[in-house]
């Protein structure tokens, strides 16, 4: 399968060390550097390198079990990396390991899973949280009117929580974690138990946050919900971050690379071995080595679908090589068989990987 | 120069106090209303057995003296000794597990500053409790013997509240590795009243010379018992012998004072601290 | 659901009082019989006396030369601010003969000087005091309520914690008449025994009147009464034929001759105990008095600022619910 090729190239960058940093001049605020937690002997995040620059919004995206909230939970020190090394920004400036002593790190705000609070009014809970993280007192009340205003959650100033709806409690959540306005701020499926309508707030709440220079990393299962949202992507299965890159830049590579061809008649079953053989032979040269191969097991270039009677192909991406390509199967179809398309495909490979990491994992125990 | 080395030393003072002042004054809000059940109930109790019998039964004799008046009334503080301290403490590490509220928020606060916050902050509850119980109690006996109210009543209440505190931390340690707040409640409450009893009435069957020392129960026999006036200081004084044919049982009275005090203060230690391991080990 | 949920819960609270409450006033009906002229004041509870005023000079001159007040009133009764205090234990209803009042108020026991007496005259006095011997003669019963109490005797110093007296009963006879009967009994029973042979070289009982009867119990410190207190005094005065004695409201005033005559005045409570003693000369100069020192003021007090403290809580509640409602 794609991923698991995925898994294998990004097994080997992690190995290297850190992942470079894409832009220049950025301060960077948190860097996770080879982090790693096990449970027993199962690996539930394994080696993981990323490095977040001020400013930016990066989405953790991943299926259920894939570790995204571990990744989380080590950040907020609820549990403890079997090792490697989470380093944040402190007041000086510098980059400090997350220990015992982390007053004096910038301010973090937390969403983690979904929420749950005391039995208290909306008002009072945030008033707690609040001075407990020696927010200017003078400024508190303001400071929750002005998010209950902006999460439509006012008139339930002085409503318990405990009565408040999945959504709500959700947008209460979202709340606490900028209250005191942090400046890096971890979500962790923000969306949860929220209607369309929330989803679209939440997005819009993320870009204002952006303006406000807030770096924001934000867990999801749900790509296409944080991608447009979203500086860069880290894509996590089974503990491994299978890619990480901006969006631009991740869907380019996998779009560009890969080509459809369609046929009028389907390729008889006592010929099918042999002509795809004999394709992936003359094909050999355009073949890219690098993610794009489907099959691993035959490590072929060319993938044929009997149904849809069409092939994929993955090259490696330069215009020339498409001209000739065309030209190959041209000649290798021209008698008993004809091409009626040959095409670059339009929708996101990116989200086909994903779809495919999602249907190929069974939810594991120990959360995201 | 000085005066800013303060200030700053002040602050740093501010700063590290303040989610313990904090958590404290939002624990005293959060449980405020079990405070008030719990008091009513107190009071409510100390009405319905130390007064309403007497008040309503005029057969049913008044104690002796003021003391042994304290002494009937106190029977109950031990029960909502328990009760209290299961309801008010079983949350304090657990429920933030279980429920992801205060720790998840404050990834850069001392999370023992919030437990000690609580921590206080419900101690300060249940001791309102129990003042409660004890004030009204001593009212009645006001009411019945006149005042001042006997001297020993207030040693009672202190030893009182060195047993709040050992069950309370008793309860902590039990929230600390327990996953719900439900469980913790349950769990503790059958210790406390019903495990052991269970085991100090087999070691006094099996071992009938023993003192359980070790019990809390037979420790916070000491409550009411402080309360007589001439404190058995032998030991053949502490305990009465049942014989009935071949069965011979030990019924023991009180501890010593000095013996109790120190089974408290070593309960709420040892009990505190290995909450503090687990808290610091435990993941969620 | 949880609206409905909390009003199940309220339900079933009041129906818990409510069965709590019948079952405590049941209780509380079956336990006592109430007479159908008079029924019992007598509370549960703790009084304290105090002795207010004492003129020693005055007492030697007016009342008695050789005996002081503590040979009446026990303990430092003889003192100013000499403090005693009894508590009611309860009150059941039980009924008396002779015997009991033998024992009890005329305090027969004390008279006895072993010391004083041969084997025969001992014999002889104690057949006359077992108790077969009284019930047999004397076998007329009187409801009487009966109050258990301990006592502390008049003392200077704060109250020892345990009582001088455990156990100590208190007597309220249902009708005054039956204090007639017991006095009718007892001068039979002492003139009985006063003039048996053998026992001629004893000091005799002393007969009684009615004045003398009612001084005794007066200072038995026993005396108590059943309301409704004016006709109980009344109706006693008249039953004993007493003619130095009268009846002013709750007071009873009893002219007496000591070295001097002088004047006893005995004040009632509300529950029927003897609240205040005075002893006046002819010229109406205090003598001696022993007041009740009232402890209710301290419960009043004490009460009235737990309800004040209550009170404030919840008004500070109301309030700040009031500013978050705002």
């Amino acid at each position: 399968m794609e991923t698991d090729k995925l898994n294998r190239i990004a097994e080997e960058k992690s190995s290297i060390g850190p992942i470079e940093k894409v832009g220049t001049g950025l301060k960077t605020v948190m860097r996770l550097e080879n982090l790693t937690k096990k449970f027993g002997s199962f690996i539930a995040v394994n080696n993981i390198n990323i490095e977040v620059y001020e400013g930016e919004t990066i989405g953790l995206v991943g299926p259920n079990g894939a570790g995204k909230t571990t990744t989380i939970k080590m950040i907020a020190k609820l549990l403890r990396p079997t090792s490697g090394k989470i380093l944040v920004l402190n007041k000086a400036g510098k980059l400090q390991a997350l220990n015992g002593n982390d007053k004096d790190l910038v301010r973090f705000g937390f969403l983690i899973d979904q929420p749950f609070f005391y039995d208290m009014t909306a008002y009072q809970i945030l008033r707690y949280f609040a001075r407990s993280q020696n927010y200017q007192k003078e400024k508190i009340n303001s400071r929750i009117d002005e998010l209950l205003k902006l999460f439509k959650l006012f008139k339930w100033k002085h409503e318990k929580v405990n009565t408040f709806s999945k959504g709500m409690r959700q947008k209460m959540g979202i709340i606490q974690s900028i209250l005191v306005d942090p400046q890096i701020i971890i979500l962790d499926e923000p969306q949860t138990g929220l209607d369309p309508k929330a989803r679209i707030e939440i997005r819009a709440t993320i870009r204002e946050l952006q303006k406000l220079g807030k770096t924001i990393f934000v867990a999801s299962h749900m790509l296409h919900e944080i991608s447009e949202v979203c500086d860069k992507i880290a894509l996590i299965n089974n503990g491994k971050i299978v890619a990480f890159d901006t969006i631009e830049n991740l869907e380019k590579n996998l779009k560009e690379k890969e080509l459809h061809c369609q046929l009028l008649y389907p390729i008889p079953h006592k010929d099918l071995e042999s002509t795809i053989d004999r394709i992936n032979q003359k094909l050999e040269h355009y073949a890219n080595h690098n993610i794009e191969v489907p099959t691993p097991e035959h490590n072929h270039s060319v993938k044929y679908n009997p149904e849809e009677q069409n092939f994929t192909i993955y090259y490696d991406g330069k215009r020339e090589s498409r001209g000739e390509i065309l030209e190959i199967l041209m000649s290798e179809f021209k008698s008993n068989n004809k091409i009626i398309s040959f095409s670059q495909p339009k929708t996101s490979k990116l989200e086909q990987i994903y779809l495919e990491m999602i249907l190929e994992d069974q939810p594991r125990d120990g959360g995201g | 120069m000085q005066l800013l080395e303060k200030n700053e030393k002040y602050e740093q003072y501010y700063l590290a106090a303040l989610p313990v002042v904090t958590t404290y004054i939002f624990e005293l809000k959060k449980q405020w209303k079990k405070f008030v059940i719990f008091t009513i109930m107190a009071i409510s109790f100390v009405i319905l057995l130390s007064h309403l019998p007497y008040a309503l039964i005029p057969d049913n004799p008044l104690p002796d003296t003021q003391a042994d008046y304290f002494q009937s009334g106190l029977n109950f503080i031990i029960l909502l000794t328990i009760f209290g301290a299961c309801f008010f403490f079983s949350g304090i590490i657990c429920s933030e597990y279980s429920e992801k509220t205060g720790f998840i928020t404050f990834p850069i606060i001392n999370k023992y500053k919030l437990v000690v916050g609580k921590y206080l902050g419900a101690l300060t509850l249940m001791i309102g409790v129990i003042a409660a119980f004890y004030i009204a109690l001593g009212v009645l006996g006001i009411y019945w013997y006149g005042g001042p109210i006997n001297y020993r009543y207030y040693y009672s209440f202190g030893i009182a509240l060195l047993y709040l505190i050992a069950v309370s931390s008793f309860v902590t340690f039990f929230s600390s590795f327990m996953k719900s707040v439900n469980m913790t409640i349950v769990t503790t409450i059958m210790l406390l009243l019903i495990a052991n009893m269970i085991i100090d009435s087999l070691v006094i069957l099996l071992y009938p010379e023993f003192e359980p020392i070790y019990s809390l129960n037979h420790n916070s026999q000491l409550i009411s018992y402080i309360l007589v006036e001439d404190f058995p200081t032998k030991l053949e004084d502490r305990y009465e012998d049942l014989e009935f044919r071949n069965f011979h049982r030990r019924i023991w009275l009180t501890p010593t004072i000095e013996g109790a005090i120190t089974i408290f203060l070593l309960y709420t230690v040892i009990c505190l601290i290995v909450a503090a391991i687990i808290f610091k080990r435990r993941q969620l | 659901m949880a609206k409905l949920l909390k009003r199940d819960g309220v339900k079933r609270i009041s129906l818990g009082f409510f069965i709590l409450s019948t079952i405590l006033i049941g209780l509380c009906s079956n336990s006592m019989a109430a007479s159908t002229t008079y029924e019992p004041a007598l509370n549960k509870g703790t009084v304290v006396f105090k002795v207010d005023q004492y003129n020693e000079g005055k007492w030697e001159d007016t009342v008695d030369r050789e005996l002081e007040p503590d040979d009446y009133f026990d303990g430092d009764s003889d003192e100013i601010g000499a403090r005693s205090k009894i508590t009611i234990k309860n009150l059941a209803e039980y009924k008396w003969d002779l015997y009991d009042a033998l024992i009890f108020f005329f305090d027969v026991e004390s008279f006895i000087d072993e010391d004083a007496l041969n084997q025969t005259e001992l014999f002889y006095l104690l057949s006359f005091l077992s108790k077969d011997y009284v019930d047999a003669l004397y076998p007329e019963e009187h409801k009487v309520w009966e109050a258990l109490t301990v006592q502390w005797d008049f003392e200077t110093e704060e109250f020892d914690e345990s009582p001088d007296e455990k156990n100590y009963i208190l007597p309220i006879f249902q009708e005054p008449k039956y204090y007639r009967d017991l006095l009718d009994d007892y001068n039979k029973w002492a003139l009985g025994l006063n003039t048996t042979m053998l026992l001629l070289g004893i000091e005799p009982f002393p007969i009684l009147d009615g004045d003398d009867f009612l001084w005794l119990l007066i200072t038995s410190g026993i005396f108590t009464i059943a309301r409704p207190f004016n006709s109980y005094l009344t109706t006693l005065i008249d039953k004993l034929g007493s003619d130095d004695a009268e009846v002013k409201g709750n007071t009873l005033i009893l002219e007496r001759k000591g070295e001097e005559e002088y004047i006893v005045e005995v004040t009632f409570s509300d529950q029927g105990m003897q609240s205040s003693l005075v002893i006046k000369n002819d010229e109406g100069r205090v003598i001696y008095e022993i007041v009740q020192d009232n402890t209710d003021t301290i419960v009043l007090i004490v009460s009235g600022v737990i309800a004040a403290s209550i009170a404030g809580i919840i008004i500070v509640i109301m309030r700040r619910r009031k500013k978050f409602k705002q």
